[in-house]
């Protein structure tokens, strides 16, 4: 680890001006975390540039010295992808966030990669127009962010994550080049260079621009909540709808540990607390299809032994239903004083089993788990509930890491949605084998050969950088 | 997640002498799992766009401080001061932490231990006593009016005391305008005749409006003696405290409270305290958390605390009366005062009552619910912050057209009316009562 000396403070100082260098303690301690709170950092400085060409001289000092350097948007990653390793500079990108142009024609939309994600669809709202990627956080985090972990959202199921959204970005490159990476032309032409830096954690390169695609918006949604005596009919019910021909904009399943706990909590949405289940579906297009959709669903449910389906009957009690599952993280507070909430995909057909073994996890490890999840694409979002203060940590971490497990053995992902990071790096071996890494290594080294872009993040390393979560290394 | 410890730098706490640090109030902290969903609602943040200028990277500084990671130094008496205790953060958080309860409590610690220069003490000590008794505010008020205001200045900058001396000249402006104070010595209003008498209620006449805006004071008076109500000034009420507690001098807060509780307490028949600023009300209606420790208090407090209405809270849960006089066509908008906001949870009700209005054309602005940058005296504290929060929020009224902004806070008031007045703006700001006080006699 290279000390941050006084001369380099000052190197940054003389190009970038004393007010876009943040060095206190005090400054820099609150970027020790991002939204993933088992792990703490350390910045060894963090900068404030106000332009590409800021990063591009930000990542030039950073190289020739040797200093390994880490971009932050909202700092929202529920995988510590932003927390700073290795003493790192965090590159912040609070004052990049303008969006530079829309081009309603070629529907694009050209952001810095600060902008927040509603930020986008805010800029085109008057239209009928919107970003689509919608991640839970899309009030504060960052076009930047999303593409380092190639978020997704509620939505996803119907209209794919940020990598089906982006046609081009600027991105700097490990020795402060600019380079612009796709454009305006919808087809990606030779290797797919944008595919990888989409879902990179930012261990590639660093991205500063982006030009995203928009979609208009859909005029009709239909919301729909059915309630189960079971989690396994309400798993049946949405495999059901899958195989029947409707796609669903969205469709959530939450089972009764989570509604009780949304219930007692502020963000009490009407949910019945004795169902077993809730199956939230969400369908949109023209009208005419939309009601179809919405009848058909109805059916399927009825016919998977619903005791009830709901059907929104105006904007107000949409969002109402929507609400209690936005706030099922935080929610967790209910029922214990720390939760960890994993992220892991199975095959859709499978989720009454991993149901059933996540439960005997529970069990096993004598912790509460209550599940939510986007059934649509089989991801789970397993909330591992436990208490700090009674040194149940550790046995969380390896419940948790359980539950992955049991997505990788029925043919799933490590990981949905929230990314890599420092989480699931040391998981990686339960999807690949070392070549796969080795190979992934190798791409690594292409993009970043002194290894100083966002240090110690997605691929293990071996001994340069330690086991950061105690118990979550696999054995 | 993985909450911190708070307990190591707990000090045995006393039941009896009531915890005077709050460390109650810190323990909110815990609650905070770093999702940073706070971020884009911190005026500071947006400005500034660092994290120790953010809720959450405040809260971990509150944290640090608390457990004793990092002392007092200048960088974090910089990054505290700066916190506008807005608290548009809670509202914007899903795990429910109080940030401003923290915030307090932890600028009370601060306080204790901060070393300030004898003429800084003595300063402090004065401006803070002044509002500690309404008599002497109102003595010092009438010298302030009666004065060229040039020897207090000079006594002021002589104090060490020139940043609050800016408040003179905009001090004696509002007060050449304004009518006679308000000495809440327990006279009772007699509701108007043409409808019967229904309720007797309680009225915190304020600091700054039963002086410097006197004028709204009366005005409330009347409106609520419009709508069938029997006001009592209730005697031996004092300042609400909240200055006090947002800088930090908890320990006057907590007396200040008491005294009014013992004031209002003397009028068992009163079926509400009525408040019409939102600072104050915020304050009262959290009585119970300031004395939460103290076990002589506490009940009495909450009981209190429940009492205490929003002027625009109660006109709206009873029948508000409607025989109003149309005023003439005015487009207004409204700013959402922050301790009524995100203090109170009151968003709809004043706007409710000024849709009724015949006359008044409400036009919303962006963001509403953002701090104008006043912030209790904040605004003389840190101008240049507070400056900067506040042309954003004048370039958003600037897009209603409106001619007058409904600002149901004295800070907000003041805050506003001086920048019109510096720019030559004949835009207006007005209190709820003062519109409503118009309908009705026009
Ligand atoms: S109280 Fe206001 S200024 Fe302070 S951290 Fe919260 S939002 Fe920011
Ligand atoms: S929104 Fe609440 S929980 Fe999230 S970071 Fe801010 S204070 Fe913490």
């Amino acid at each position: 680890m290279i000390p941050i000396t006084q001369s380099l403070r000052d190197d940054f100082i003389r190009e970038l001006g004393r007010e876009k260098v943040l060095h206190t303690k005090e400054d820099l301690l609150p970027y020790r975390y991002d939204a993933f709170a088992l792990v703490k950092g350390e910045a060894g400085l963090a900068v404030l540039p106000s332009s590409t060409h800021d990063v591009s001289t930000i990542v030039k000092i950073c190289n020739k010295n040797g200093i390994p350097f880490l971009a932050r948007g909202a700092g929202t990653s529920l995988s510590g992808g932003s927390i700073p390793l290795e003493n790192c500079i965090v590159i912040l990108f609070s004052k990049m966030n303008r969006i530079l142009e829309i081009d309603y024609d070629n529907r694009t939309v050209l952001a810095e990669a600060g902008a927040t994600n509603i930020s986008i669809s805010s800029a085109v709202a008057d239209r009928g127009m919107m970003y689509a990627p919608d991640p839970s956080s899309q009030l504060v985090c960052t076009i930047g962010g999303n593409i380092a972990h190639n978020s997704g959202g509620l939505h996803t199921l119907k209209y794919g994550v940020t990598t089906n959204h982006i046609l081009a970005a600027e991105v700097v490159l490990h020795d402060g080049e600019i380079v612009q990476i796709g454009s305006k032309a919808r087809e990606r032409i030779g290797y797919d260079l944008l595919g990888l830096v989409n879902g990179a954690d930012g261990t590639i390169a660093v991205v500063t621009r982006a030009l995203l695609k928009i979609i208009p918006k859909p005029r009709n949604v239909k919301t729909l909540l059915a309630e189960f005596g079971s989690v396994e009919h309400a798993g049946d019910a949405s495999s059901e709808i899958i195989s029947s021909g409707t796609l669903p904009a969205a469709m959530e399943l939450m089972d009764n540990l989570v509604i009780s706990a949304i219930e007692d909590s502020i963000h009490a949405a009407g949910y019945r607390k004795d169902v077993g289940a809730i199956l939230l579906v969400e369908v949109d297009g023209p009208e005419d299809e939309n009601e179809l959709d919405s009848r058909r669903v109805i059916e399927i449910c009825y016919r998977n032994h619903s005791t009830a389906v709901k059907v929104a009957e105006d904007e107000s009690q949409r969002q109402r239903f929507w609400s209690g599952r936005k706030g099922a993280f935080a929610s967790m507070g209910r029922l214990g004083t720390n939760y960890i909430v994993q992220d892991g995909v199975i095959p859709r057909s499978n989720i009454a089993e991993a149901l059933a073994k996540i439960g005997s996890i529970g069990r096993q490890f004598n912790l509460r788990i209550a599940n939510v999840f986007h059934a649509g694409d089989g991801n789970l979002h397993p909330l591992i509930i436990f208490n700090e203060a009674n040194g149940e940590t550790e046995k969380a971490i390896k419940a948790s890491v359980e539950t992955i497990r049991i997505c990788t053995e029925l043919g799933g992902s490590i990981t949905g949605e929230h990314g890599i990071g420092i989480e699931k790096r040391d998981l990686m071996g339960l999807m690949f084998n070392e070549k796969d890494l080795e190979l992934m290594r190798w791409v690594k080294e292409v993009f970043d050969p002194n290894m100083l872009c966002n240090p110690c993040k997605v691929i293990p390393q071996g001994s340069r950088c330690l086991e950061l979560i105690p118990g979550l290394a696999i054995k | 997640m993985v909450g911190y410890n708070l307990k190591n730098s707990e000090p045995p706490i006393s039941m009896e002498d009531g915890d005077s640090r709050g460390y109650g109030s810190l323990r909110t902290l815990q609650d905070c799992v770093h999702c940073g969903f706070c971020l884009p609602s911190c005026p500071t943040y947006r400005v500034l766009g660092t994290e120790s200028d953010s809720p959450r990277g405040r809260i971990d500084l509150m944290k640090a401080y608390a457990n004793g990671e990092i002392g007092i130094s200048n960088s974090l008496m910089e990054h505290i001061s700066l916190c506008l205790v807005c608290r548009n953060c809670e509202t914007a958080c899903p795990s429910g932490v109080r940030f401003g309860w923290a915030m307090d409590a932890t600028r009370a610690r601060l306080e204790e231990e901060i070393h300030r220069s004898v003429t800084d003490r003595i300063s402090r000590r004065i401006f803070f006593s002044v509002f500690e008794n309404l008599a002497v505010l109102r003595t010092v008020m009438r010298l302030l009016r009666l004065s060229n205001f040039l020897p207090f200045m000079r006594l002021s900058r002589l104090l060490g005391f020139s940043q609050f001396s800016q408040f003179i000249p905009v001090t004696q402006n509002v007060l050449k305008n304004s009518s006679g104070f308000i000495n809440p010595g327990g006279r009772l209003y007699k509701a108007d005749g043409n409808r019967p008498a229904t309720r007797k209620v309680g009225f915190l006449v304020g600091c700054i409006m039963s002086t410097l805006l006197a004028d709204i004071d009366h005005a409330t008076l009347r409106v609520l003696n419009k709508n069938a109500c029997d006001v009592v000034l209730c005697k031996g009420q004092t300042c609400c405290g909240a200055m006090h507690l947002h800088e930090g001098e908890r320990e006057k807060a907590k007396t200040l409270a008491r005294k009014n509780i013992d004031a209002f307490s003397k009028y068992p028949d009163i079926e509400a305290i009525i408040v019409n600023s939102s600072g104050c009300g915020a304050q009262m209606k959290e009585y119970g958390v300031l004395l939460e420790d103290d076990l002589k208090y506490h009940k009495k407090a909450e009981e209190f605390s429940s009492k205490v209405k929003d002027l625009s809270e109660f006109l709206c849960g009873s029948q508000l009366n409607t025989s109003f006089t149309s005023l003439p066509d005015m487009k207004v908008t409204y700013q959402d005062p922050c301790h009524l906001v995100h203090g109170q949870g009151i968003r709809k009700e004043p706007r409710e009552i000024l849709r009724q209005i015949p006359g008044i054309h409400l036009q919303e602005m962006e963001d509403s619910e953002q701090c104008c940058g006043a912030a209790g005296i904040y605004s003389v504290l840190n101008p240049g912050m507070s400056e900067q929060i506040l042309s954003s929020r004048i370039n958003s009224i600037n897009k209603t057209g409106a001619k007058v902004v409904v600002a149901s806070n004295p800070p907000c008031i003041i805050q506003y009316s001086t920048r019109f007045q510096n720019t030559g703006d004949s835009r207006r700001v007005m209190h709820l009562a003062e519109l409503l006080d118009q309908a009705y006699s026009s």
